[in-house]
């Protein structure tokens, strides 16, 4: 072996191995090699660690239409769904519902507001309204705290967490301007605004008897204590009460 | 179960992996009694090997966390949330790694140690909420091989006789799961994960070796726990099953200087039920008048980097390569620095 032959083999290899593709990775790797392909689940979950919100949506919802008996991806679906609509699963997941504070003050401090989403706020509510369709999609009967399914037990703590959101958020929609808090606003909310309201809060207490789901129950039961003639007079002076 | 040693042997030198892995027909002498007792009668002399190697890995993801905390990256207004953010993505990988042995032409011995965990937080897990999982990694015992030689030097056959405690825990726990949590909190909960079980099991090893006057050419065939390595004790790994391994291999040489090109094709039976790109094994090694060695290949289908220093008594050596912990490219990939010293004659 003479020194051309050394160095015309040494930079072959090293060319070789400069790439940072999985050689069988059959996005990307080498050619016409057998390879690994990933399974649309597998993208999905891949999307979702990445924070690529969009196409795990995509995918985890082609694989529910697919398969729409596979409960245990709508609870993923649900998830993806909340944290396009700006909710932080590990901000909420370690707030104190059961603190010195009100519901509203604490999931005010984690969810995302009007002031911060501007225009996308709109969309925020849409998808914070999906993630709870997906949920509620799951048979009354399989989602349960106490089931050995995790993904029914994670189902339940989920729906008491996003329908709270949800519920807060809208109402949110008429106590926050672009410029910040701006409670004039709770004049424009209609019958039908503070039905949808408490019907989320309900479906929170119902869920689970969780910390989250108590302070949800508590916040019904304090609206109603309110004064005012109809369900938007009594949110509006319980959002500004309890703030 | 993607974290566990699969197809890969027990033992693997770090300079043998940053390499590509490819070590069923050349290894070095530490990881030489665990890549292929065949191995052992080839090289001058009688006495072959004495001494001790201990290596550290890190995965690179934690040492560019760590790195990201000193300069201060994570500060500011959001600096909490970012640092939740990152420790939520940042999986925690490290291992340690030690092996004493003796090896002349006829046998060997070892007494070994791989410890190896790997803590990954995901803010999304297997339903939606935040979980972190526990894997790990753990073999130690006691091997011992004899090998012979037929035909003139061109075929040896070895066999490796080996003592573990082995264990590869794994546990998925979601944050919000706080039975679980509790429970791993307290003395059996925590010594049910990590407690390792023990058991006999034997390997085999072929190489076949066509000596010329600037090159070589070797075919290996080796044999992992034949008949299947039963474990037994509290711990969920049972048994290692029995793997069939292929591994050839073309060296050009001087007197000093040599390439050393390799592939092992690994579990050729699928007896793990790995994907392809776990079972193949391709890398070359070049090595300079016997004390430089620079080494790259494919490990689990990523690209591999590995340096050799050989200083008689002393030996160092550095990789970097990639450890696919997931069942596909791309799934779970763990980066990984590896540092060894090895100190023996």
């Amino acid at each position: 072996m003479n020194m051309k032959q050394l160095v015309q083999i040494v930079t072959l290899l090293i060319l070789m191995a400069c790439g940072t593709k999985n050689a069988f990775d059959c996005d990307g790797g080498v050619a016409k090699s057998q390879c690994s392909q990933r399974t649309k689940y597998e993208n999905a979950r891949i999307a979702l660690d990445d924070g690529d919100l969009d196409t795990a949506i995509t995918l985890l919802d082609e694989l529910i239409t697919d398969e729409p008996s596979n409960y245990e991806r709508y609870p993923l679906l649900a998830a993806a769904y909340a944290a396009r609509a700006g909710l932080d699963i590990l901000n909420i997941v370690t707030s104190n519902f059961g603190g010195s504070s009100s519901m509203l003050q604490t999931l005010s401090s984690v969810i995302p507001t009007p002031a911060a989403l501007g225009s996308a706020y709109d969309q925020s509510l849409v998808d914070m309204n999906a993630a709870n369709e997906v949920l509620e999609a799951i048979p009354a009967e399989l989602r349960s705290s106490t089931s050995s399914d995790k993904y029914a037990a994670s189902a339940v703590l989920q729906m008491t967490l996003y329908q709270s959101a949800y519920a807060v958020m809208y109402l949110n929609k008429f106590t926050y301007s672009a410029s910040g808090y701006d409670p004039s606003r709770l004049s424009s909310m209609t019958a039908d605004d503070a039905t949808a309201i408490l019907s989320a809060l309900a479906a929170a207490g119902a869920a689970s008897g969780g910390a989250a789901g108590s302070a949800a129950q508590e916040a019904i039961a304090a609206i109603q204590a309110q004064p005012g003639a109809t369900d938007a007079e009594k949110l509006a002076a319980w959002s500004q009460s309890a703030r | 179960m993607a974290f566990a040693k699969g197809s890969a042997p027990i033992y693997e030198d770090p300079f043998d992996i940053g390499s590509g892995g490819a070590s069923l027909t050349r290894a070095s002498q530490a990881g030489m009694i665990f890549s292929n007792p065949a191995l052992i009668p080839y090289g001058p002399g009688f006495h072959r090997w004495f001494g001790n190697e201990s290596s550290i890995l890190v995965g690179k993801d934690s040492v560019d966390f760590v790195r990201s905390l000193q300069s201060g990256s994570g500060g500011g207004e959001s600096g909490t949330a970012t640092f939740v953010d990152k420790v939520m993505t940042t999986p925690l990988h490290a291992g340690f790694l030690n092996n004493f042995s003796y090896i002349n032409r006829l046998f060997g011995f070892s007494t070994f140690s791989r410890n190896v965990f790997d803590i990954a937080a995901k803010k999304f897990g297997d339903t939606g909420l935040p979980a972190v999982r526990l894997r790990a990694e753990s073999y130690q015992g006691v091997a011992v091989s004899a090998a012979s030689m037929a035909l003139t030097n061109a075929l040896s056959f070895g066999v490796t006789a080996k003592y573990l405690y082995a264990g590869e825990p794994d546990l998925a726990i979601e944050l919000t799961d706080t039975e679980s949590l509790q429970a791993l909190q307290t003395p059996s909960g925590l010594r049910s994960l990590i407690s390792p079980n023990s058991g006999y099991g034997y390997d085999a090893g072929l190489l076949l070796f066509k000596q010329g006057r600037s090159s070589d050419f070797r075919l290996a065939l080796k044999v992992d726990d034949v008949g299947g390595t039963k474990l037994a004790g509290d711990g969920s790994l049972k048994s290692l099953k029995q793997t069939l391994s292929y591994g050839v291999a073309y060296t050009l040489h001087t007197g000093t200087d040599a390439i050393h090109c390799s592939l092992d094709y690994r579990d050729v039976q699928g007896a793990y039920g790995e994907e392809i790109f776990k079972r193949v094994r391709l890398g070359t090694k070049l090595v300079f008048r016997q004390h430089v060695g620079l080494g790259i290949g494919y490990y689990d289908g990523w690209p591999s980097y590995a340096l050799e220093l050989d200083a008689w008594l002393i030996r160092l050596t550095g990789a970097i390569y990639t450890r696919e912990l997931g069942s596909k490219p791309g799934l779970d990939p763990r980066t990984i620095y590896s540092l060894g010293f090895t100190m023996g004659l």
